[in-house]
């Protein structure tokens, strides 16, 4: 796959997200594909089963929007990393345990994709869930960040 | 810089980083360079020497620390390294008194070049699983 595809792909991708439409953001994935959260340190294989774990991000947050900031492909390692921003209002799904708060949520992240012939074949995602869960007052803000 | 150019240079930083050799570090790095610890964004440390001393904090945290590399990325002037970071926790980590505990946690830089120095680092991970591994919280 060309840089431009996959540049594409990973517009794709979050604009899913942004549409809070979790069929078209899953649809750049292979059925087999597999998610490594390297905060929960959880690993989920298959699409739909991703599909379900997205489901708290995407509808748990009524304005939630994911901006693409920077991405670095690597064509010949047919891997890429996208550089990311989460924004959103945390007021319509329970989210980490937590039932709907009204507050803010904002946090960087990052996604490293693996790309296959036409889509992607895994997502790992690196990112401080100690800071959402503090956004969202189950974790204490005198606690160390 | 070439590609070459620029993994050699990650994996100095990393060397220097196992090393805590922070004259190495200093030949690598921009006067201006910017460090971003993206689980505490948008703080940010400004400048070699700001950076130089939050390493020798880390290094006293975790005087065993060690970095090993899983994968890297290369575009441009990027790099995104994806590693893991093993150490025991023996003196104050951001006003965390020592716990003795081991902890282990994986975490991705993406890293900035410019005319053979390392200009930027942005670094991800996730600080409950460190807080976690030290006991401090459940």
């Amino acid at each position: 796959m060309d840089r431009q595809k996959i540049s594409e792909l990973i517009d794709a991708t979050f604009a899913g997200f942004n549409a809070h439409d979790a069929d078209k953001f899953v649809a750049q994935f292979t059925d087999d594909m597999r998610y490594d959260d390297t905060s929960e340190g959880e690993s989920y294989t298959g699409r739909a089963r991703f599909r379900e774990y997205l489901g708290m991000w995407i509808f748990g947050f009524s304005d939630g929007k994911i901006t693409v900031k920077n991405k670095i492909i690597d064509v010949e390692g047919n891997h890429a990393v996208a550089q990311l921003r989460f924004e959103g209002t945390h007021d319509s799904g329970q989210v980490l345990g937590v039932p709907p708060t009204g507050k803010k949520v904002d946090f960087e992240f990052v996604a490293v994709v693996q790309v296959g012939e036409e889509k992607f074949q895994s997502l790992t995602a690196y990112y401080n869930v100690g800071m959402v869960l503090r956004q969202i007052g189950k974790l204490p803000q005198e606690l160390p960040a | 810089m070439s590609e070459q150019e620029m993994i050699r240079l990650a994996q100095g930083i990393f060397e220097a980083y196992n090393g805590q050799d922070t004259q190495h570090f200093a030949t690598l790095v921009a006067d201006d360079m910017v460090f971003r610890d993206q689980a505490l964004f948008p703080q940010t440390w400004d400048g070699r020497q700001a950076f130089l001393d939050l390493l020798r904090e880390w290094w006293i945290s975790f005087p065993d620390g060690k970095v090993t590399w899983k994968n890297y990325l290369v575009s441009g002037e990027s790099v995104g390294c994806e590693a893991i970071l093993e150490g025991t926790h023996r003196g104050d980590f951001y006003g965390i008194a020592a716990t003795g505990k081991r902890v282990h946690f994986p975490f991705l830089h993406v890293m900035e070049f410019s005319d053979g120095k390392l200009k930027e680092i942005r670094f991800y991970y996730d600080r409950e699983r460190v807080l976690k591994q030290m006991g401090v919280i459940s």
